[in-house]
């Protein structure tokens, strides 16, 4: 890249890729043309930016006539502009909110948002109107922009989000979200007083994906062991719940895990997923003393890495293995 | 009312919204929301860190319709002076408006409270409780305390140059409605013409800071004090009455998880000047330091060195940072001190350092408002005079 010659072809090359632009920006802009074809050109367009792109952009997003495929696209391409101005930001939030505005125009306005609400210098006036209008937008009709409103909301551990997400797992004909999703969203800042709730839908599940996913979240509450050891017990138990349960009481109590694990372990019935979990929580958490002089589980593991056709339990039991060759 | 029944950890959140606005109706039960003010108290055991910004923020912008009364002061300046949180801050400024007379010796904490939440706004209601969106409209944290600069008129005109400054120079950190607010408050400020006398203001020099003469020094169920057991940030055990003995000592209370940079992180930083300014007088042998986290289970000795350290303090025989062992509860209740949890989580926390004599018992407390390094100095050397 020193050569003269390489500053040369890469002088080339970003000649090439500008003038690229400006023959996508030339078709984009020249509304003669059918909307598939000004979209498509905009893939060339890395970012609108200048203040005659931004106008043509803008009259293309705002244009409600228009194909929402484009106005979606011009929208997107529009993003590092939106940015840095707050008019722009102005118009997005519109966007969103605007329900009679088609989808993919409000989920692109939300994408650009998100995107640009990491710029703090620009965007911190207007968060407590993008926070208005996620709120807003999570009562929608519209499932997947509801959906991804949680998702920002939840992230920032949003006080409203949370409490209509519980709102919606004691009363189903109030949730937003899917149970699973809900207990999904709710992980992004579990609180004690959700505990007891999350020990319920264990119990009665709504569904096999909202039980595993508030077992997972009862990893960090320590009244939830008994309840987690049963789990791993029941062979009866969806598997996935089991292997999440297996993977909570590791984390929760991984030392009276341990003869739990072994019994995984041993047992020719279970199955690999689970027996990878016991085995790497033999590996990482056990008494390693009392594991040196277990040459029957030491054997045991050696057979199931010879034999299992999982390979996450020949990678765990090749761990395992390792590690007590390294002792004695 | 049910002012008038126990409040504690299983009243539901609806009818502490109900009291709320039944106090807002009648005035003359203001008290009963005072009540609800301390941190330590059984309505906030249990509750997460959500529902208790919720209830807490309700009653301060309560305040503002049913009066402030002085009592309820030090929470107000607390939230305005290290509050993070819009809800409260919210609450907090509106409460101001509550004030029999404006003052301005509250103008420091309106504008520490710009600066504590600008980046962290957010739109909200104290329409009612637990509000649903869409909502009709909405106010914001800055948007309130904008607000009461105006209704303080006169009363706040030192604050003119920064409010001028934050409208001519720094206008693009602010959305036009608050621009406007902004805008409002300075003719208000401008325009009132009448001079402000703060002498019988409610606000007192530094309600943080309280001189004790006594106090228990069994608790109530005759767990001496002394031997609750602590751990250090070097793994080393002693009892409380072996530490906190002998020579009188200033102590802070903290904890790393703690998200709130105006509190725990910079209660410890300031704790690291502080010893500083102790080595500068030449008190170093004969003043101890020490801070006392509230999250036991989680704050081990590496944690608690690593969070000192990080933060200036210096470790010595003398000087350490402490979990409890054992005996946390006893120690809580012993220094009432302003702090709840959830589980193990603290929930909610003031701010509070105190000075104990050679005894180990309290001289002088700094609860809720930050205290200045040089007033502790101060203390502390009045405290030794006295001894």
């Amino acid at each position: 890249m020193n050569t003269p010659e390489d500053r040369r072809r890469y002088a080339e090359r970003i000649e090439r890729a500008a003038e690229e632009q400006r023959q996508g920006y030339r078709v984009f802009s020249d509304r003669s043309r059918p909307a598939e074809e000004r979209r498509t050109a905009l893939h060339r367009v890395a970012a609108l930016r200048g203040e005659d792109e931004v106008t043509e952009a803008v009259e293309v997003i705002l244009n409600r006539e228009g194909d929402p495929a484009l106005r979606a696209s011009a929208l997107r391409t529009l993003g590092i502009e939106v940015g840095k101005r707050q008019d722009l930001i102005d118009m997005a939030i519109g966007l969103l909110r605007n329900s009679t505005e088609p989808a993919v125009v409000r989920q692109a306005a939300l994408r650009v948002l998100q995107q640009s609400s990491f710029r703090a210098a620009t965007f911190n006036p207007k968060l407590p109107e993008y926070l208005d209008a996620l709120r807003t937008v999570i009562e929608d009709p519209d499932a997947s922009l509801r959906e991804q409103a949680l998702e920002i909301l939840a992230q920032r551990k949003d006080e409203y989000c949370q409490r209509r997400l519980l709102e919606g797992l004691k009363d189903p004909s109030q949730a937003l979200v899917s149970p699973g999703k809900a207990v999904q969203l709710l992980g992004y800042d579990v609180h004690a007083e959700h505990y007891p709730l999350l020990r319920d839908i264990v119990q009665n599940p709504p569904s096999p994906e909202a039980k595993e996913e508030a077992v997972r979240l009862l990893a960090s509450d320590p009244n939830s062991k008994e309840l987690l050891t049963r789990i791993v017990e029941n062979k009866e138990e969806y598997r996935r719940v089991r292997n999440a349960s297996a993977a909570a009481l590791q984390s929760l109590a991984p030392a009276e895990f341990e003869e739990q694990a072994k019994q995984i372990v041993y047992d020719p019935e279970e199955y690999d997923e689970l027996r990878a979990t016991a085995i790497n929580a033999l590996t990482l958490f056990a008494d390693q003393e009392a594991l040196d002089q277990d040459a029957e589980l030491t054997g045991r593991v050696e057979q199931l890495r010879e034999e299992s056709p999982s390979k996450e339990v020949e990678r765990t039991a090749d761990r395992f293995l390792r590690k007590q060759r390294r002792r004695r | 009312m049910l002012a008038d029944q126990a409040i504690d950890k299983h009243t539901p959140e609806g009818s502490i919204a109900e009291l709320v606005d039944a106090v807002k109706q009648s005035p003359e039960h203001r008290d009963a929301l005072v009540r609800l003010l301390p941190e330590r108290i059984s309505l906030y055991e249990g509750r997460s860190a959500n529902a208790t910004v919720r209830m807490r923020g309700y009653i301060l912008a309560a305040f503002e319709q049913a009066g402030l009364p002085q009592a309820a002061l030090p929470y107000v300046l607390e939230e305005l002076e290290s509050g993070r949180d819009a809800y409260l801050t919210a609450g907090a400024a509106r409460a101001l408006r509550g004030l029999d007379t404006p003052t301005s010796r509250v103008v420091p904490f309106l504008l520490k409270a710009v600066e504590n939440i600008r980046y962290v706004d957010d739109a909200l209601t104290f329409e009612c409780y637990k509000p649903r969106w869409p909502l009709p409209n909405y106010t914001t944290a800055l948007t309130e305390i904008f607000r009461t600069f105006g209704w303080l008129g006169a009363h706040a005109k030192s604050a003119l140059p920064d409010l001028e400054t934050l409208r001519e120079e720094r206008h693009e950190e602010f959305s036009r409605p608050v621009r406007a607010e902004i805008g409002n408050a300075i003719d208000c400020i401008g325009s009132d013409e009448k001079a402000a006398h703060d002498c019988c203001s409610a606000v007192h020099a530094n309600p943080s800071l309280g001189v004790h003469k006594h106090l228990q020094k069994k608790l109530s169920k005759g767990v001496s004090i002394s031997d609750i057991e602590l751990e250090d940030q070097e793994g080393n055990t002693l009892a409380f009455g072996t530490f906190f003995s002998r020579k009188p000592s200033i102590v802070a209370f903290f904890y790393t998880r703690c998200d709130n940079p105006n509190k725990c992180s910079l209660t410890v930083t300031k704790l690291a000047r502080l010893q500083k300014a102790i080595v500068e007088e030449q008190l170093a042998g004969v003043l101890r330091t020490a801070a006392i986290t509230y999250d036991p289970e989680y704050d081990l000795p590496p944690r608690l060195k690593a969070y000192g350290e990080n933060r200036g303090v210096t470790l010595s025989d003398d000087n350490r940072m402490f979990r409890a062992r054992t005996g946390f509860r006893e120690l809580q209740e012993h220094f009432r001190l302003g702090v709840n949890f959830t589980g193990t989580i603290v929930n909610r926390h003031r701010i509070e350092l105190l000075i104990l004599d050679a005894q180990g018992e309290i001289a002088v407390t700094f609860t809720r408002l930050q205290w200045d390094i040089q007033e502790v100095l101060e203390q502390a050397k009045a405290l030794l005079k006295r001894t």
